[in-house]
């Protein structure tokens, strides 16, 4: 393994995250500590990692189906591209209001009208989040899933798959 | 062949490593990384005992207990495969952890000796042979970890040794498990 | 003299004291040789009984015991005396430490 790259996988079960919320926090903490012992100097990259991360195990916990099963968050790290994957699993009509959300998202941010992420009936709670993902870091977000689904309430396998490239972030506070 | 050391078979393993409250792989080189395993071994102390009343004494126990057996995994892992797979299950009165890394064949075969060894041998005196001999004949390494978490803590170790086709190689599968009262 | 890193503190500033404070985990017991190197010296230029503070040490791996170890086979060998203040609410120093005194039964152990 070279000095700058990275890469490791962790598995959860979505319950013990409910029944302890501090796991969350504490995964996220210890994802983002990985890094900046990798990567000494870059003290911002791994805040803006354990933020994102947070937020990460925050929606796959809040949203995902069987939440009995492991979900997985892997991250991986060359040079300056950090690419976080989440794999859950999520009924299709969550994944439809996802993509969409995130659609909205992306047109706002041309737009900057930002009041009408924060009012809408589902993940809301995330608009913030993602726009300054998408805004501040210029990061990408890319939602996919196995198996064409049978109807709405489909249960099925998604990767939520986060790209940041650190020369993008604006360190300026 | 697959050997099987301790309490152990392919069942009962498969089981085990179903619906993990959780586990952790990663790459760690044992020049460059050290300082992650006591890293991880916290987390997962930490992890493992949010949700109890003891915290503070668990979580030191649990701590020693994952730096040992990820030291042990970091130690014996053969050159560049160095990736370390490491698995906590939470069950009602148990802990159980499974670390996994690939090792040569000197190295399972001196896995097999020791865990053959705490069959007839008291682990106390072992430990304090090797020791004794660790300084008589200046050895890099402690190789007490392992006797020490059986001894101290009250674990039991069961192992899976599996040799990767056409290699001097195997997957070492170390299974550790500690009763609790919470 | 004070050795002082992120993770752990020796300091063996007063004569025949040596306290260890913090986590120590270090790759091997040869890695360990340069923060005893302060044990080693203190245990040389002691006057009476070295007492080893280990009561703030939260944690110490196998190569770190087998290091202490060494250290208490040393003092045996030169005959001085050697006592270990250890913190009984710290499981594996209850543990552990206790049975180094199998190394040497004339090791005074000091459970607080």
């Amino acid at each position: 393994m070279k000095n700058n790259s990275l890469n490791f996988q962790m598995k959860f079960l979505p319950t013990d995250i409910i029944s302890t919320w501090k796991r969350a926090s504490l995964s996220s903490i210890f994802c983002s500590s990985l890094f900046s012992n990798n990567q000494q100097k870059e003290v911002f990259l791994s805040n803006v990692i354990a933020t994102v991360i947070n937020e990460c195990l925050e929606l796959v916990v809040k949203y995902g189906a069987k939440k009995t099963e492991n979900y997985t968050l892997t991250c991986n790290k060359t040079n300056n591209i950090t690419t976080i994957t989440l794999s859950f699993f999520l009924q299709f009509q969550q994944i439809s209001l996802l993509k969409s959300y995130l659609k909205k998202i992306y047109l706002i941010k041309k737009n900057n009208n930002f009041e009408s992420i924060i009012f809408t009936k589902t993940f809301a709670e995330l608009g913030y989040a993602i726009y300054s993902f998408i805004e501040d870091y210029n990061g990408s977000i890319k939602i996919d899933y196995e198996k064409k689904p049978r109807n709405v309430t489909t249960i099925l396998k998604t990767q939520i798959t986060l790209n940041l490239n650190s020369k993008d972030l604006k360190n300026d506070y | 062949m697959t050997t099987f050391l301790g309490n152990l078979d392919e069942s009962k393993l498969k089981k085990l490593k179903e619906k993990v409250s959780l586990s952790f792989k990663m790459p760690i080189d044992h020049s460059k990384d050290w300082e992650k395993c006591s890293l991880i071994s916290n987390f997962f102390a930490d992890y493992c005992v949010s949700s109890f009343y003891k915290k503070k004494e668990i979580k030191s126990i649990l701590s020693t207990i994952i730096n040992e057996l990820i030291e042990n995994a970091m130690k014996h892992s053969y050159q560049d495969q160095n990736e370390i797979n490491i698995f906590l299950k939470n069950c009602e009165k148990e802990i159980i952890f499974i670390t996994e890394n690939i090792a040569t064949n000197d190295t399972a075969n001196n896995l097999i000796h020791t865990l053959n060894q705490l069959q007839t041998k008291d682990i106390e005196s072992l430990i304090i042979n090797r020791m004794k001999n660790n300084l008589m004949y200046n050895q890099e390494q402690s190789e007490i970890g392992l006797l020490n978490i059986i001894h101290n803590f009250k674990t039991s170790i069961s192992a899976k040794i599996t040799p990767i086709d056409k290699t001097n190689l195997n997957i070492v599968e170390i299974i550790t498990r500690l009763e609790h009262g919470q | 003299m004070i050795i002082k890193t992120d993770d752990y503190i020796i300091d063996s500033s007063i004569l025949n004291e040596v306290s260890i404070s913090g986590s120590m985990r270090l790759p091997s017991p040869l890695s360990y040789d340069q923060p005893f190197s302060l044990i080693k010296k203190s245990l040389e230029n002691c006057t009476d009984t070295l007492t080893v503070n280990l009561t703030s040490l939260e944690y110490l791996n196998s190569s770190g015991i087998t290091s202490l170890a060494r250290i208490i086979i040393q003092a045996r060998k030169d005959n001085k005396d050697m006592k270990l203040i250890i913190n009984n609410s710290i499981p594996w120093q209850q543990k552990t430490l206790l049975s180094l005194k199998q190394l040497w039964e004339k090791l005074d152990i000091e459970s607080i």
